[in-house]
């Protein structure tokens, strides 16, 4: 059952009840207004800060470009919003965007206002691009509100205009909730007649009545929860999406030519594949698949990949030359030299764009909705995937499943589609033995198998068959490996290994933690899955179905004997997870299923796949404790 | 005339290797003998000369040349050189890139256009003053070339506008006719080759001496000037180690300066600034009403030094003349409530002057040494107020946001020299013990049959450890507090529960910082046939460095270092922990006491068991004793970390009926 349709749909209808009619906002709105009537502190106890308006309008004028103004009233409510959110940084491109600040005013809780004196507005180069010279045209300004203490309202105006029409046509998407709650909050997107596409949350809208123009209004929005769930903020924030074009293949027909221009190669690029032993020119002696790996070393890992504080779409891609020839790049200059590297040693790649969300909308084909790119090809019946920020290219599955990409081609359209479905059952099984060996060490045999996930696409087995074996005897040494099968998404392999000792012997005891493989599935969980949260605001996704299986039959010598043995575990549910240890005649078993539907956790699932991680997590399930009167 | 003797005792090694300095270069073969990746382990490019010749003039005014030769050792050194960046403060400097050649490993040469340079200003945080870099893209490195570069600086490093109208006026230093440096010879790159040159007028003569090793100088004059090289070569990367001090505290260097005291440096520090701290009806409002009610100079003091850290917040916006050495005057920060440090302390001034008592700026260096020599070493500002008595007391009101002290127990051991009217000399802020910046953990457990934990844990911090305990409340955002609780407990089991906790008021200056809580752990023992084995909970959570209260926590524990470790605060932590077990169980063998280190040396660790019926209790204290460890006084510390950290993977086993 997709549980997450019905969580998305309660979102939506959540958000309904925060939404307000609106009228248009051609008047300024008074800000005294505003501050006297907004609720007190004590009604967002909470929050470090309160937006108590904001306003947003982007003008789109006849030659597609926008003047993006931003209005903000924001309440300080303790002492780390004095320090942390006073200072804000406005970035502009200054090759063809101004920026203009009307007004950076603090009101302070007594009534007097402060506006910010002319040194509090301080230009400086973006971290980001300040180590690439064909990017420090782009500004950014630190706008410092003064006399700020708690309880002061932070307001700021200002407008980043464009002086130049883009290349591509104007888009955004512009995020409706935040990190901190919102007493209101418009947008509006107003156009010179064109044609615009919109998304927006269902009943936040209100066509003021013009053609090409759209405003959105919403009030008393609580603060996004600051939970991460293993998914962009696309995915789930409730925002507005907007772009001039009607059609995906719109946009693929005014990117094909901007890419195919920037792909040229030249003469730099074509001595670099024939030094390289890549030409398609000459008979090469490197196979395909190295030819594949050296580009994608030179262009993932020799040039530095840039993110633009505008997006990394603010700027027409350079030349595939002038990228080969630097060090530094941003994300779509780097695969048009892939692209073009690639085709110089013979292959036919393709460029995908890459959505910023799984919920891909054809209908607002708006660059603003793309974060990312990848590039395929086919080799030998396998697809051959590479993207720009990575020094390896790998087979098999696009690694951005359940997105999906714009493929540009030559077809009518300009583009196909593609969207990789979610991963299916990652599994990894682990059964393994150890008993006393003749020589008086110990002996381990062990089964290992796993999958996509759980597998970690690793290919030195001799590591892998160290490590596993290391994870049962500590001092193992690996004596035999048999590989019964390897892929980049599936591993199978048997191996014997033998160690003088089972453990360290401490206060007449020895620990012996059961193995979990090197990609446990607590590795496979959102990063920041916390478990001590006993409750969620917000879904969390996984990225498919988990399932992990250990059997160890442990053969305990004379003088060794169980002191404490795992717990038992069984918590049924969607997922479960079960352990059951036994000791019989000197024989140790222990089994362990751990069991993850895939999909999303919602809220109100969470209380039960907690229980399921904690059981899974327990400290006392965790090893088994042996007495080792051996020496006494 | 320390410099006399030093400069007699390098004379004769100097000589040799200063002899080579003039001899005409042939650049390929240096590039060539410089090596390659293997022979320079764990480096990614190796300087092959770095030639500065400084001539200084009679306003202190300095005429920079330089030339670097940098070669390419690996693909990650090529990916760092493609790019050059060039700082400046256009305030106090002039620069200009006289030229880039990429020399091949080819044996070819590529000159590099210079139209190519961008010059914007640089990327700030926190300290806006204006600051510019010059941009370079350099074309496609390969290993085995290398970059040289030429360049031409005037001025100096610190903001200041002149007060003539004079073309050249802004570049002459603050502290006009005199020039100070240190002069590293030892960096993050292996080096072949460094000289330094430096000619002064003969009304500048310079001392200067050698720090963390060794390097060849000579001194020479004529009618005009004095001329001081210094030369070294074959300098190995310096060595970067877990939480090493600025590397001014173990890098070869040489300090220089044409000052001939601190005193002298303290009297102009006190000049310079006089004029910054008048007070305004508006502070003296907010004075009053600071120390209304309170009777004694230290409550006072105590109260208004608070009064700015908790108000000023750190900013730095550009105020014009004198930005950089100068203390914003006392209206503005007022109005504005930001700063930085010397701002901070500019405000504190101002109030506590307001308030009747005689305070100053003073220098101070935060995470290194100041050396003897009285060349500008400072990176901080902070406050010093002389008593009637004539006792100084320092203050750091950019230290002290969320801490109950006037003057951070993370600043102990610090240089510092005041800015007074009659000169100051070189000082040091006394070490805090171990003790003072201590914490106490009390932890009373409860388990039961089935392995579930329940019990209580109390925090009682002294000097840093209260400070961090209270930036824990104060200095997060709001909504972070109870989820970083939890996530502390669940270092004991995913499945642990604060079901209660309490914080002292961190903002009550008067009282020590609390936290109590009560928890729960579910499953949190494993159960066999009648036993039950745990780990013992004290030394997990500790470790898990709550609120950064143990810095060590983190600490890399390799064998042997190199250079110093640098803790910033020494630390006791101490542990009293008791386990009761279940009706009918008992420890089935109280596991060995835990003893590492030296009380003597700079760290110990020493935990002693105790079962007496069914309670099992651990009591005991690690200590970081050395605010910096040397060296050789690393193992102590390092034994007892590592024993601290082992106590937390002990097995404790109980069995029904006793002893299994």
């Amino acid at each position: 059952m997709k549980r997450i349709h019905l969580f998305l749909s309660l979102i939506v209808l959540a958000l309904l009840a925060f939404l307000a009619p609106v009228s248009g906002f051609a008047q300024e709105v008074d800000v005294s207004a505003v501050i006297a009537a907004a609720p007190g502190p004590d009604a967002f106890p909470m929050a470090d800060a309160v937006t108590l308006y904001e306003e947003i309008n982007y003008d789109i004028d006849s030659e597609g470009r926008v003047s993006r103004r931003f209005h903000r009233l924001q309440r300080i409510q303790t002492n780390w919003g004095m320090r942390r959110l006073t200072d804000l940084r406005v970035s502009w491109d200054s090759g063809r965007q101004t920026l203009e600040i009307p007004v950076c005013r603090t009101h302070l809780p007594d009534g007097s206002i402060v506006d910010t004196p002319p040194n509090g507005f301080n230009e400086v180069t973006p971290g980001s691009v300040s180590r690439c010279a064909a990017f420090l045209d782009i500004r950014e300004m630190v706008i410092s509100h003064v006399g700020v203490e708690p309880g002061a309202v932070l307001e700021i105006d200002y407008t980043v205009r464009d002086t130049k029409p883009p290349v591509v046509p104007a888009s955004g998407r512009v995020f409706l909730q935040n990190r901190w709650p919102t007493v209101e909050r418009r947008v509006s997107i107003t156009t010179a007649g064109q044609e615009l596409s919109f998304t927006a949350p269902q009943g936040s809208v209100q066509q003021n009545g013009e053609s090409g123009s759209v405003t959105v209004k919403v009030n008393d929005l609580p603060g996004w929860p600051d939970e991460a769930n293993g998914r962009n903020s696309a995915d789930y924030l409730p925002s507005i999406v907007f772009v001039l074009g009607k059609d995906l293949s719109y946009l693929a027909r005014l990117l094909n030519p901007l890419c195919e221009n920037a792909m040229v190669v030249d003469d730099a690029m074509r001595a670099w594949l024939a030094q390289e032993d890549c030409d398609l020119e000459t008979t090469r002696d490197l196979t395909d698949e190295d030819t594949i790996q050296r580009i994608a070393e030179l262009v993932g890992g020799r040039i530095r990949t840039v993110h633009l504080p505008l997006g990394d779409w603010a700027r027409p891609p350079r030349p595939a030359a002038e990228i080969f020839a630097g060090a530094c790049a941003i994300p779509w200059e780097k695969t048009l030299l892939l692209v073009a590297l690639l085709r110089g040693a013979g292959f036919q790649p393709e460029i995908g764009f890459t959505s910023d969300s799984r919920n891909f909308s054809p209908d607002t084909p708006a660059m603003a909705t793309f974060a990312d790119l990848r590039v395929v090809l086919t080799l030998h019946g396998e697809n051959y995937w590479l993207a720009p920020d990575r020094d390896r290219a790998w087979t098999g599955k696009c690694d951005r499943s359940e997105f999906t990409l714009m493929f540009l081609d030559d077809s009518p359209a300009g583009y196909r589609t593609y969207r990789e479905p979610s991963a299916a059952r990652s599994g990894c099984i682990l059964a393994a033995e150890v008993k006393p060996g003749q020589d008086g060490g110990w002996r381990l045999v062990l089964d290992y198998t796993a999958n996509d996930l759980l597998h970690g696409a690793e290919t030195d087995t001799e590591a892998l068959a160290k490590k596993l074996a290391t994870e049962i005897l500590p001092e193992a040494e690996v004596t035999s490996t048999e590989v019964k099968e390897l892929s980049p998404r599936r591993v199978h392999l048997r191996l014997e290994a033998k160690a003088e000792v089972l453990g360290e012997v401490k206060n007449g005891q020895l620990v012996m933690p059961l193995p979990s493989g090197p990609h446990p599935v607590s590795g496979a969980l959102p990063v920041s899955c916390r478990l001590e949260a006993p409750s969620r605001n917000t879904p969390l996704f996984l990225a498919g179905e988990l399932h992990e299986e250990l059997s160890l039959r442990l053969i305990l010598p004379e003088g060794l004997s169980v002191a404490c043995l795992p717990r038992a575990f069984k918590v049924q549910g969607e997922s479960s997870y079960s352990l059951m240890a036994a000791e019989e005649d000197g024989v140790v078993t222990i089994e362990r299923i751990l069991n993850l539907a895939g999909d999303a956790i919602g809220p109100n699932e969470w209380p039960d796949f907690r229980e399921v991680l904690i059981a899974a997590g327990s400290p006392a399930g965790a090893q088994i404790l042996l007495h080792d009167s051996r020496e006494e | 005339m320390r410099f006399l003797a030093v400069f007699l005792g390098l004379l004769v090694f100097s000589a040799a290797v200063l002899a080579t300095a003039s001899e005409p270069e042939d650049l390929p073969v240096l590039i060539a003998a410089a090596g390659t990746a293997d022979d320079h382990e764990n480096a990614d490019q190796v300087v092959v000369l770095d030639r500065t010749t400084v001539e200084v003039e009679e306003s202190g005014l300095a005429h920079i040349n330089n030339r670097k030769v940098t070669k390419v050792l690996t693909e990650d050194g090529a990916r760092d050189l493609v790019f050059q960046r060039f700082d400046y403060d256009p305030a106090t400097q002039d620069i200009e890139v006289k030229n880039v050649v990429v020399h091949r490993a080819d044996g070819t040469s590529e000159v590099v256009d210079l139209a190519g340079l961008v010059d914007v200003i640089a990327p700030a945080w926190a300290i806006y003053w204006g600051a510019c870099m010059l941009g370079l893209d350099l074309p496609r490195l390969e290993v085995g070339d290398a970059v040289e570069i030429a360049t031409y600086r005037k001025g100096f490093q610190i903001a200041y506008l002149g007060e003539e109208a004079a073309d050249e006026s802004k570049y002459i230093p603050p502290m006009r006719g005199h020039y100070y440096e240190v002069v590293f010879f030892q960096g993050n790159h292996p080096i072949i080759e460094k000289t330094y040159t430096l000619t002064t007028p003969r009304t500048m003569p310079v001392q200067f001496e050698v720090y963390n090793g060794e390097v060849a100088s000579s001194h020479s004059y004529d009618d005009q000037s004095f001329t001081y090289v210094f030369r070294k070569e074959n300098v190995p990367a310096a060595e970067h180690e877990w939480s090493s001090p600025d590397l001014s505290d173990y890098a070869t260097k040489v300090v220089l300066a044409t000052v001939q005291n601190w005193e002298e440096k303290s009297r102009w520090f006190c000049e310079v600034n006089e004029g910054q701290f008048d007070t305004t009806p508006e502070i003296d409002a907010k004075v009053a009403e600071i120390t209304a009610g309170l009777r004694s100079d230290k409550d006072k003091i105590a109260a208004i030094n608070h009064w700015v850290a908790q108000n000023i917040r750190y900013c730095g916006v550009n105020m014009g003349e004198g930005e950089g050495y100068t203390l914003h005057p006392g209206d503005m920060i007022f109005r504005e409530r930001s700063g930085v440090c010397k701002d901070i302390a500019g405000m504190s001034i101002t109030m506590l002057r307001a308030a009747g008592y005689e305070v100053y700026p003073a220098m101070t260096m935060a995470g290194a040494r100041v050396e003897a020599t009285p060349a500008d070493q400072f990176n901080h500002c902070v406050v010093a107020l002389r008593h009637d008595g004539g006792d100084w007391e320092m203050l750091d009101p950019t230290w002290v946001p969320y801490s109950r002290f006037n003057w951070s127990r993370a600043e102990g051991e610090q240089h510092y020299v005041i800015g007074s009217p009659e000169g100051e000399g070189l000082s040091a802020i006394r070490t805090y013990t171990a003790e003072e910046n201590g914490v106490k953990m009390t932890i009373e457990a409860k388990l039961d049959v089935d392995g579930n934990l329940r019990g209580s844990l109390a925090l009682r911090p002294r000097g840093y450890s209260d400070t961090r305990l209270r930036r824990t409340v104060g200095s997060n955002p709001k909504a972070t507090i109870e989820p970083n609780l939890r996530r502390w407990l669940a270092t004991l089991a995913p499945g642990a529960v604060v079901t209660e906790f309490k914080f002292g008021d961190p903002t009550d200056w008067d009282q020590d910082m609390t936290l109590d809580l009560e928890f729960e752990v579910p499953g949190f023992a494993g159960v066999g046939d009648g036993t039950l084995s745990w780990r013992p909970l004290g030394s997990r959570l500790v470790m898990a460095n709550y609120s950064r209260m143990f810095g060590l926590a983190r600490a890399d524990l390799a064998e042997e270092r190199q250079n110093p470790l640098l803790i910033w605060n020494t630390q006791q932590i101490e542990i009293h922990e008791t386990v009761e077990l279940p009706r009918g169980f008992a420890v089935a063998e109280a596991p060995a006491d835990v003893t590492a280190g030296s009380a003597t040396g700079s760290g110990f660790c020493d935990f002693q068991w105790q079962a007496e019926g069914r309670k099992l209790g651990l009591k005991g204290k690690v200590v970081a004793a050395d605010r910096t460890v040397p060296p050789e006084r690393w193992p102590d510390l390092r034994a007892a970390i590592e024993s601290f950290t082992g106590l937390g993977d002990t097995w404790l086993l109980a069995t029904k009926g006793g002893r299994s």
